[in-house]
């Protein structure tokens, strides 16, 4: 009985961190990944390839929907971060959050833009709000 | 014994896991071939047509005339309280086109609150249909602050909604004929009229020491992160988001309507996706509430205390404000 006691223990100690691990990697993938972001009007037709103003509405609007469904508005996706956003056709790019009050407030990343894969071309691509980044900001430089 | 232990944790790991990630579906059809249903089923002309308004276009198309003659500071409060804003954007014009420095700042305001509805009439209703669709927790507070904004700019068409450049050149005009908001504004556009370190050092001051509210909300997002690092700004409220909030609720305090249904709280929601869930917040209660921990709720008070009394030589940029 001795020996089964820390047997029990260690069981459930590592039961409580594996459990654990998972509802913190579940979590990050249940807030990160929504199949609604592309049927948002200024996603739906949205590439890299689209204008600056095109990607920078489509950018806010899905930071937008993500902090609506976060527990903590103000602190998901607050100023200065940058995540990677995944276009409906496949094409990514980072994208830096400036304000969380504007139609503007996400402006995309000079250089951080990559092509659709090929075999993502036309599929159901998903789209994906990863968070990938914390980098403060000096200023905003206007839309081209 | 082992393997059954290893088993045992797996399978529950799994099944949280499987618990966690399990989301309600959402109400209709999914995505695919639903898409073409669910655009039929919002009529945007009966969405545009239900929000043209009558009597309320005369109304504030004659607060506007008699403002005319009034001190300008009315011309924000007149902002907040327009039920047609394109009727008030009318009465406006006249005032702006003559060069009047508020008149042309709060017409900016006018087409930033509108853009997004503007823009796409049609796709606005669209997407206010989603969210109604969807099952989480700011969905209702998030429509309802949609639905204010259709509502007010109901009749607002896509050759109204300016671009980000068309609402930066609309406030250099704005700010060139004297409106601080404006060039505050500028500044957090990241197109101020001037970009050296004196200049945005005297602008902060000269916003502080106005105690204007609409410069004060116009300038906070150039006092958080983006302010961060920046030499000129170095000892002043400046440099993280919390800073930010503390412009935002000095502006409050100086008059700004910062009730649930006021611009600044309806922009956070549909902008930002920042909704209150307690419809009776405030902004000030807000932000308490949901962002900063109680500790950080009472350094937020002494910024925001900083801002509004500990205005620098308020009374000699008093004059540079309004020269």
């Amino acid at each position: 009985m001795k020996r089964m006691l820390p047997r029990k223990l260690r069981f459930w100690l590592w039961a409580t961190l594996f459990v654990g691990y998972s509802v913190a990697v579940a979590g990050v993938v249940v807030d990160a990944v929504g199949e609604n972001y592309r049927r948002l009007t200024h996603v739906a037709q949205t590439t890299t390839a689209a204008p600056l103003e095109q990607r920078q509405l489509g950018a806010a609007q899905i930071a937008a929907l993500y902090r609506a469904q976060s527990a903590t508005p103000f602190l998901a996706l607050p100023p200065g971060n940058t995540f990677r956003v995944v276009w409906p056709d496949g094409s990514t790019e980072l994208v830096r959050i400036v304000s969380q009050s504007t139609p503007h407030g996400a402006v995309p990343v000079d250089g951080s833009q990559i092509e659709a894969a090929p075999l993502l071309d036309g599929a159901q691509a998903e789209l994906q709000v990863v968070p990938v980044s914390v980098a403060p900001r000096q200023a905003a430089s206007v839309a081209e | 014994m082992t393997v059954r232990v290893f088993a045992a944790i797996a399978l529950l790991g799994a099944l949280v896991a499987a618990v966690a990630m399990w989301r309600p579906a959402v109400p209709g059809a999914p995505i695919g071939d639903a898409d073409a249903a669910w655009n039929a089923d919002v009529d945007t002309r009966g969405f545009v047509d239900a929000f043209v308004p009558d009597a309320a276009m005369v109304t504030d198309a004659d607060r506007v005339a008699a403002w005319s003659t009034a001190a300008m500071r009315p011309l924000p409060r007149a902002f907040e309280r327009a039920d047609d804003l394109f009727a008030f954007r009318q009465a406006l014009q006249p005032l702006a086109d003559a060069g009047d420095a508020d008149a042309r700042w709060v017409l900016s305001r006018v087409d930033e609150y509108c853009a997004g509805y503007a823009r796409d009439p049609a796709g606005f209703a669209r997407d206010s249909a989603v969210i109604d669709g969807l099952q989480f927790d700011a969905a209702r507070a998030l429509g309802a602050a949609r639905s204010r904004i259709g509502t007010r700019c109901g009749r607002f068409v896509p050759g109204d909604a300016p671009t980000f450049v068309q609402l930066v050149e609309r406030r250099q005009d704005a700010a060139e004929a004297g409106s601080l908001a404006a060039e505050a504004a500028l500044l957090a556009m990241g197109a101020p009229l001037q970009d050296d370190m004196d200049y945005r050092r005297g602008l902060v001051e000269r916003v502080q020491a106005s105690r204007d509210p609409e410069a004060f909300v116009a300038l906070s997002p150039a006092m958080g992160v983006a302010a961060s690092g920046d030499v000129a700004l170095a000892d002043t409220v400046a440099g993280t988001q919390v800073h930010a909030l503390a412009w935002q609720l000095a502006a409050c305090d100086l008059g700004l309507d910062c009730s649930a249904d006021g611009a600044l709280m309806t922009e956070y929601c549909v902008n930002g996706g920042i909704c209150a869930r307690d419809a009776r917040q405030d902004f000030s209660a807000f932000v308490r509430d949901a962002a900063v921990p109680r500790q950080g709720a009472e350094e937020l008070d002494r910024m925001k205390k900083t801002l509004v009394e500990d205005a620098p030589a308020s009374r000699q940029l008093l004059g540079m404000v309004t020269r």
